[in-house]
């Protein structure tokens, strides 16, 4: 079962876009942990997301792999509650891929 | 943030019902991941549900595992409360129960229920 791995050495987060799917050929923004929840079913990829999250500083991004179509309502709504905020996302190869900016 | 709500979730469905069975556990994972207190109530046979031994049987189609659903809502800090008739009824106690559940009674969950934010029941 996938697991939320260590903050990587990546770039700084970019700017924040407008929400929704970043069009493609468009760079990726930088992360600061990935949250791998391929392969599971709600709840769980707002589950892993929200355990990450609070190892998180505020301004820090957290970057989320997800299969379950169900995420694409399920993050925002979560990042809502929270008050985090879904940098951006894109849909490709079979996988939704989010980036959350922890906010509070 | 909504660190001050709370939801209160009675389940009343068992294990021969396994999506109405799961689905309290998927609202309740949920509002745990938003920072929202969660109170789950287990009523009829939604007893059976935290029956030891169960939890791992019950796996509805498209839906996570009860178990790990379980696991989640103990891990993140449900509060898990049972109905203490419906327990003797079906001559269950609270060893034969998962660990963190709580044997209650109705004015206990009356007061959960006037106490939450919003109450869902299944």
């Amino acid at each position: 079962m996938a697991t939320a791995q260590a903050p990587s050495p990546g770039p700084t987060a970019q700017p924040p876009a407008p929400d929704g799917p970043a069009p493609d050929g468009q760079a990726e923004p930088g992360a600061d942990i990935v949250v791998d929840a391929r392969g599971l079913l709600c709840p769980m990829p707002v589950v892993r997301t929200a355990k990450a999250a609070k190892q998180l500083q505020p301004g820090q991004v957290l970057k989320l792999l997800a299969t379950d179509p169900g995420s694409i309502a399920d993050i925002p709504a979560w990042a809502e509650t929270t008050g985090n905020r879904v940098v951006t996302w894109r849909q490709a190869e079979g996988a939704i891929t989010f980036w959350v900016r922890k906010e509070a | 943030m909504a660190g001050q709500e709370k939801l209160f979730i009675m389940a009343t469905h068992g294990p021969d019902q396994p999506e109405l069975a799961t689905i309290p556990f998927v609202m309740g994972a949920a509002a745990l991941a938003a920072d929202v207190e969660l109170v789950m109530g287990f009523q009829g046979d939604g007893c059976l549900l935290v029956k030891k031994g169960v939890a791992p049987t019950v796996h509805a189609p498209e839906f996570t595992p009860l178990e790990q659903l379980l696991g989640t809502v103990l891990e993140l800090g449900g509060k898990l409360l049972v109905c203490s008739p419906c327990l003797k009824s079906r001559h269950l106690a609270q060893e034969d129960l998962v660990d963190g559940c709580e044997i209650v009674a109705a004015a206990r969950f009356v007061a959960e229920v006037t106490s939450a934010t919003n109450a869902l029941t299944y």
